[in-house]
């Protein structure tokens, strides 16, 4: 079996909540799982509004929903599945960073970024409107 | 490892089956379902319906022309390109030019935390105000928190949090200038409470913006007193003096109230 066609878990997160999300390009029929993380659902205490409007869109993706610890879940998952990777959108939470960081030391895990809105910028810019000088051009044509 | 089956029969029964699957995690009184529909189906209906060129001009008043597409952005459901192409598909981009500005915030915000993920709960400056960080209270005060300060508009703005959890962006800011320099709480406070019931919340975008109103990432602090309360707000929010007594005198009286110990600026330059 070549390398691309390893048996994936997707697994899918609160910043990548759409179906055509480049995560999710040629997944095939890969299992498919998010995982509401027993740690961090104690530490940001939701409200069932952001709960159900998180739910509400799962549902909609016909996205399996879980609880628990979401390493041990994913690591669960593929072993059931007989999967080998990890496939996940790229995400600014560090949590999300942390837990790939985890799963890579029994796991392949690929992260899938979104397509870009912005060019791709260097350097730091300490006030909004000097940034948005120089990213305004291709966004007002 | 446990799997959510939710019921999905009813709105309701969903719902409860939520309640019941996080019933740990949830209080008893946390019994509010936002009228926020989740999925890309309802923000690509909310999507269809965005006026830009009104945005452009009403977008600081209360009943003003935002898109509230913001928990969809949010959330990847839809991506900010969409939201463009569908913008300049109703305007030319010289009409629209705030609109597309206003998307490019959260990749600002996006940015500077990835560059410095160290500042997103640590005061990047020291505060403005006079006050030193120590001095302002660790805990959220119970009537913030239950939107019963008193303060009319601002009881009804943390109401709007409390029960769809979307806040119109100029109202946030009031309610955290509020908690930070009325109250003298920490921006931390503020910017968590927030996240638990925003919708829409991000955690760059909150905390920046919870930094820049307390001053610690900004030069000054962000303020408001209630006749700028009224001018925005004032067709649909309480906004009588009587009922918003703390709110009501001159900029430069609040100063002199809410920054006693602060040097003024030109003694500062």
């Amino acid at each position: 079996m070549s390398e691309t066609h390893l048996k994936e878990i997707i697994w899918v997160h609160e910043d990548a909540l759409r179906r055509d999300h480049p995560v999710f390009l040629d997944s095939g029929d890969a299992t498919r799982a998010f995982i509401f993380d027993n740690a961090s659902l104690a530490q940001k205490r939701y409200s069932l509004k952001r709960l159900q409007f998180i739910i509400e869109t799962l549902i909609e993706m016909n996205v399996p929903i879980y609880r628990g610890d979401t390493c041990a879940c994913l690591k669960a998952l593929a072993a059931e599945e007989g999967a080998k990777r990890i496939r996940m959108a790229d995400s600014p939470d560090p949590a999300v960073a942390q837990c790939a960081t985890k799963l890579r030391k029994t796991l392949d895990v690929i992260e899938i970024k979104d397509d870009p809105f912005l060019p791709e910028l260097d350097g730091e810019f300490a006030r909004f409107f000097k940034f948005w000088d120089k990213v305004k051009k291709p966004l007002l044509t | 490892m446990q799997r959510f089956e939710p019921n999905t029969t009813t709105p309701e029964s969903l719902t409860a089956s939520i309640r019941t699957f996080f019933a740990d995690v949830l209080s008893d009184e946390d019994s509010r379902v936002s009228p926020f529909l989740g999925g890309e189906k309802a923000a690509r209906a909310r999507l269809q319906d965005i006026d830009p060129v009104d945005y452009c001009r009403s977008r600081n008043y209360y009943a003003g022309a935002v898109t509230r597409l913001s928990p969809y952005i949010r959330h990847g459901i839809l991506h900010p390109e969409a939201v463009r192409q569908q913008a300049l598909a109703k305007a030319p981009a010289k009409e629209i030019e705030k609109f597309i500005q206003e998307l490019t915030w959260r990749f600002f915000w996006q940015r500077t935390y990835q560059q410095h993920p160290e500042w997103i709960w640590q005061d990047i400056e020291p505060y403005k105000t006079g006050f030193l960080k120590d001095e302002y209270f660790a805990d959220l005060p119970i009537d913030i928190e239950q939107g019963t300060t008193g303060v009319a508009c601002i009881d009804h703005f943390i109401q709007d949090l409390l029960q769809t959890g979307y806040m119109h962006n100029h109202t946030r800011m009031y309610v955290a200038s509020y908690l930070v320099h009325f109250r003298r709480v920490k921006w931390q406070v503020g910017a968590r409470w927030f996240l638990r019931h925003l919708i829409d919340g991000d955690l760059a975008s909150n905390n920046f913006s919870w930094q820049w109103v307390a001053s610690t990432f900004a030069h000054k602090p962000y303020f408001f007193n209630l006749e700028n309360v009224a001018k925005y707000c004032g067709k649909h929010v309480d906004c009588s003096p009587e009922r918003n007594q703390v709110l009501d005198a001159t900029y430069a009286q609040l100063e002199a109230r809410l920054f006693p110990k602060k040097r003024p600026e030109k003694e500062v330059l």
